[in-house]
């Protein structure tokens, strides 16, 4: 069928149209009057030698535009004149490989004549695109058309491309002809056997069939591809049995590959009967059918799962390991009886693997087989500890509770608390909390860490109960952080600091003292008023305290009273502290302008006594950005006990060129002295590249 | 013969063993105690670019692995991949190889580590599976849709281990998965994942081909143009012949990572709406719980559920989720190298990659075409849209085909 007559087809529906709308006809009309005219004018340029791929974007979007769902008169007008130009002799080839390209896409029965005659163009790329645009073009034509060329070309390199688009198109009407060149050498013959497993019908399948009894090497390894994906296709039509019958036939061949197709088929194919087959596998002792075999395991109902897991006994040992593996991995409960049988083998490897197991399979009445051989050594050991750890069966967290608190022996309870954790059972928290009372510190340490990941808001006061009974240093800092943690999970931040304020309202003086810093990690309004209170308090402790909160505050709200404390203390150690804590409160968050932090480096400035709190200023200087920072770091630049922070920092600071461009006469001048006085190369090739000109 | 050398390397017996760690280790803590020759995991490296090379070295950082090939049809880069190889191993036996066919063809390879363009992923892939091997495949793992399927088809036909490359979706996200899987952010309304566009044509100019460079065996199944020197150093991602453009680089890693903590892992949209700058302002995904995905919107990943949102506030959850991650030790690379003893599924089994690389090429023809598509997630079509359904695949240029 010719285009024309398609057009003709289309006209008789635009007439239909007129009569239900005349408006969507003269739509239509116009635009495919508008795609003539973009045609005419981006002809040229899209045949162009340079400059042709504006308009063949230009076109290929009113191509993929016109292929829309309700364009039709559209896309057969695009496609009329790109056919129309393919005809023309004085189109070039790289023209017509675009317009090809294109067709690939939107081409239907009317381009196909067309591009049909371009198969025997002289040049190969113009052919090839013609191929692809048949191969992905709908028609039945285009088959037609591939498989009469087919007919026509002697050449096997001509050939196989040929062949390539009809297993693209995979059309049961190019069997025959396929089958036909099944018998050809390479790499005609293999390339038909790829094309009749696209296919795959039936009738491909016969012809795939007989053709593997004379093929070997690599056509044989192509023909039972194909062949499996025959299997494969019969499969998915709900046709098991001649599926089964194809697997079956190549699960004696000579070649690997295909043994382990056909068994793969066939376990597909008889689920029934996977479980038979994958143990009549493994006791075969074949090792690369056991790989497909042992894959297969993830994909059994339960029922097949309990054969298999009968079956485990008479396995020679290694192959039970291997076995036990995917019968863990694939956690069915329908396993747990012949895995627990397989706890008590003599086999040491085996034994391991079973406990393994138990942590896919397993259960709450698997529990004390894991427990005691959590007393062992070596791999059994390990493997009990991941399977605790790891398995998912319900009523397990209270079973180990239960078992962590009739444990008697410190390091074992803290096995289980270790277990607890990395399970993330929550339910444990409540006896957890009394563990960190423990006498035992191990115990205590770790039961604290573990409700820093476990506990929620309703344990924060227990965890502080604990918290203030400790007295070694570490212990009490391990602590803290695990508090910290909890109240950093209660959703809403302004709420975090409530339940260790609540505690601190209660507490003792002494108390107090020990829980402002712990107060400091989560801040908030109501924490810096204590920190205020503590910093005027004649209680040395409490004082001590709120000044340990300044250096530890999260974010930089807390400026302001460092600032003052380094101002206000005569104490010169107290002071340099201030100064570095004001250095370090400048560079969290906060809602400071540039102009107030520097304001306060100048201030911090005027307080240190030492270089390194000096340079540390003029280090912070960077955040604080505007041309005053400049200017204030450069008056360091002479001091050579601080050049290099000066000059660093400025660099920095002068690296944006919002600060920059503004001030470009002062900025080079600065860069200028910079590029002078340091010592650092690339600082001073950084330097040049912020000059004006560069 | 082959069954011997199977027998030999007791392929399958430190299955027990290689489940004895207890934690997860990183690939350079597993350097002493080599396992005898005869029971490593031979591996190739076929595509040796930056990517292909820097897993190679990953892979390299096993002890279980011994690489014994490495293949480009750029000369220089498989043999400075063969001289990393060698120089790890202090030996000369690593050879180089410029087809891959001549790898798949050695019966002593077990796996091989597909690190070429996108185009070349399926046909390696699938013959690869063909020949017996296992396959790590760096992501995007397919060009197009229906290359994902025939890939996912040629790993089920020969029972193979298949893992994708994308070791961002569990790698990058820490505890996000979890929260977002195990209902902290509540129904899981919208999700904003951010990659750069899609691919376009390409219009770089025709340079000779250099000594050293096969450029007919680069180019393989893509339709042919001129050589340029950017497409063999890593500059092919913008162009369609070889790639889907950031859609499918950060995109395969996101969107992947997206769906994974979304549950929709193992399915995919049934709209995709391209932006429309009125009531799309992006383009959008929609499922078939509602769920509604979007290309941009956020830095990375940004999820919102009824109950909160993550990155933002959320009530938070300290449960335990039951959900896949990767098996044996030393991320997504120790995953594959265990499941290949195992013959466990991967963490980004080929299913898995093909759900999420099917995403980002939907998201490109929507692009493309720019219209909305409705996709049947199960029977992998484009509905109501014959012309869109077209792009599904490509034929190959000749003499590849799937």
């Amino acid at each position: 069928m010719s285009w024309r007559s398609l057009m003709f087809g289309a006209a008789g529906g635009l007439l239909i149209q007129v009569g239900t709308g005349g408006a969507v006809v003269a739509a239509q009309a116009q635009e495919q009057q508008t795609l003539q005219a973009s045609f005419t004018e981006l002809l040229p340029a899209i045949g162009a030698t340079t400059g042709y791929d504006q308009a063949q974007q230009r076109w290929q979007e009113l191509c993929w535009k016109a292929a829309a769902p309700g364009h039709e008169p559209e896309r057969l007008e695009a496609c009329r004149l790109m056919t129309t130009a393919l005809g023309e002799k004085q189109t070039p080839a790289q023209t017509k490989v675009w317009f090809l390209r294109q067709l690939e896409r939107i081409g239907r029965g009317e381009s196909v004549a067309a591009t049909a005659k371009e198969l025997a163009a002289t040049d190969s790329q113009v052919r090839e695109s013609a191929i692809r645009a048949l191969a992905n073009n709908p028609d039945p034509a285009a088959n037609v058309a591939l498989l009469s060329t087919l007919k026509t070309v002697p050449e096997a390199a001509a050939r196989v491309p040929l062949i390539n688009a009809l297993g693209f198109r995979r059309e049961a009407t190019s069997v025959a002809e396929l089958g036909e060149l099944l018998r050809q050498p390479a790499p005609v013959g293999e390339a038909a056997a790829r094309a009749l497993g696209k296919i795959a019908t039936p009738e491909a399948a016969q012809i795939l069939t007989q053709a593997l009894k004379a093929s070997q090497g690599e056509a044989a390894l192509q023909i039972t591809d194909a062949l499996v994906r025959c299997g494969q296709r019969q499969l998915a039509e709900g046709k098991a049995e001649p599926a089964a019958q194809v697997g079956q036939s190549l699960i004696g061949s000579p070649s690997l590959p295909a043994r382990l197709a056909g068994l793969e088929l066939v376990l597909q194919a008889r689920p029934e009967l996977a479980a038979r087959t994958i143990l009549q596998v493994l006791a075969a002792g074949q090792p690369q059918e056991a790989t497909v075999a042992l894959g297969y395991v993830s994909r059994l109902n339960s029922k097949s799962v309990a054969t298999l897991a009968e079956g485990l006994v008479s396995l020679p040992e290694p192959t039970k390991v291997q076995l036990l593996h995917a019968l863990g991995s694939r956690r069915d409960g329908a396993a747990r009886g012949a895995v627990v049988t397989a706890t008590k083998s003599s086999d040491a490897a085996v034994r391991a693997s079973a406990l393994a197991a138990l942590g896919g399979v397993g259960d709450v009445s698997t529990l004390p087989i894991l427990v005691e051989a959590l007393g062992q050594e070596g791999d059994a050991a390990n493997a009990a500890r991941r399977s605790l750890e790891t398995t998912f069966a319900g009523g397990v967290d209270a079973a180990l509770v239960d078992t962590m608190k009739a444990t008697a022996d410190p390091g074992r309870r803290t096995q289980f608390i270790e277990i607890l954790e990395r399970r993330r059972a929550s339910l444990a928290a409540p006896a957890l909390l009394e563990e960190v009372l423990s006498p035992e510190a191990g115990v205590r340490r770790r039961a604290m860490a573990a409700l820093g990941n476990l506990a929620s808001e309703p344990q924060i006061e227990g965890m502080i109960k604990g918290l203030l009974k400790t007295t070694d240093p570490a212990e009490r800092d391990e602590a803290r952080n695990a508090i910290t943690s909890v109240c950093s999970r209660i959703a809403d931040p302004a709420r975090r600091p409530e339940p260790l304020l609540r505690v601190y309202s209660s507490a003792s003086e002494s108390d107090k003292s020990g829980l402002l810093p712990l107060l400091a990690r989560l801040g908030g309004p109501k924490t810096l008023d204590l920190v205020r209170q503590g910093l005027k308090s004649s209680d040395t402790d409490r004082k001590a305290a709120a000044q340990t909160a300044l250096w530890i505050w999260p974010d930089a709200s807390i400026s302001t009273d460092i600032l003052a404390l380094a101002e206000d203390t005569s104490d010169p150690e107290l002071k340099t502290r201030a100064v570095q804590g004001l250095c370090r409160s400048l560079s969290l968050a906060g809602n400071l302008y540039a102009s107030e932090k520097l304001a306060m480096l100048i201030r911090g400035m005027k307080q240190a006594n030492r270089d390194e709190e000096r340079r540390l200023v003029l280090d912070r200087a960077r955040d604080a950005q505007t041309i005053e920072s400049v200017r204030f770091v450069a008056e360091s630049l002479d001091n050579p006990k601080l050049t290099s922070q000066a000059c660093a920092s400025i660099v920095d600071l002068l690296h944006r060129p919002e600060l920059r461009d503004p001030n470009q006469a002062e900025a080079n001048k600065v860069l200028d002295r910079v590029i002078a006085i340091t010592k650092d190369k690339s600082l001073a090739e950084r330097a040049k590249s912020f000059q004006k000109g560069n | 013969m082959q069954f011997s050398r199977s027998s030999r390397r007791q392929f399958l017996q430190t299955a027990g063993t290689a489940m004895a760690f207890p934690y997860v280790l990183t690939s350079s803590a597993l350097g002493g105690n080599r396992p005898a020759a005869s029971e490593r995991i031979t591996m190739a490296t076929i595509g040796c670019g930056g990517q292909g090379t820097g897993d190679m070295q990953g892979f390299l950082g096993f002890p279980q692995v011994q690489m014994v090939a490495t293949c480009d049809p750029v000369t220089e880069h498989r043999e400075r991949a063969r001289t990393i190889v060698n120089q790890h191993y202090k030996n000369e036996d690593c050879k180089s190889y410029n087809d891959f066919r001549d790898v798949l063809a050695r019966p002593d390879i077990d796996a091989v580590l597909i690190g070429t363009p996108d185009h070349w992923h399926a046909i390696i892939t699938i013959e690869a599976c063909k020949h017996g091997k296992d396959v790590y495949c760096e992501k995007p793992e397919c060009l197009t849709i229906k290359e994902g399927r025939a890939m996912a088809d040629a790993v089920s036909r020969y029972g193979r281990v298949f893992s994708g490359g994308s070791q961002r979706v569990l790698g990058d996200y820490g505890d996000i998965p979890r929260l977002v899987r195990g209902g902290a952010l509540g129904e899981i309304q919208e999700i904003f994942v951010d990659c750069w566009g899609p691919s376009a044509d390409c219009y770089l100019e025709e340079q000779p081909v250099p000594a050293g460079v096969d450029w007919e065996m680069w180019l393989g199944p893509a339709p042919y143009r001129p050589f340029h020197e950017s497409l063999i150093k890593g500059g092919f991602r913008p162009y369609r012949d070889y790639s889907g453009g950031g859609m499918t680089d950060w995109g395969a890693h996101r969107y992947g990572a997206a769906m994974f903590a979304a549950g929709l892992h193992h399915t995919g949209p049934v709209e995709i709406i391209p932006p429309d700058g009125n009531e799309h302002k992006l383009l959008t995904y929609v499922f078939a719980n509602g769920t509604k995905m979007y290309h941009g919107g956020t830095n990375d990943i940004t999820y919102k559920g009824t109950k909160g949102s993550l990155p933002g506030e959320h009530p938070t959850s300290i449960d335990r989720v039951d959900m896949e991650g990767y098996k044996g030790e030393g991320g997504i690379f120790g995953d594959f190298l265990h499941c290949v003893r195992t013959r466990e599924l991967p963490f980004r089994n080929i299913e898995v990659a093909h759900r999420a690389t099917t995403v980002c090429h939907l998201g490109n023809i929507a692009y493309w075409l720019n219209r909305p598509l409705k996709w049947d997630p199960v029977a992998e079509q484009i509905l109501g849209d014959p012309e869109a359904n077209r792009w599904l695949d490509r034929p190959k240029r000749d003499p590849w085909t799937l």
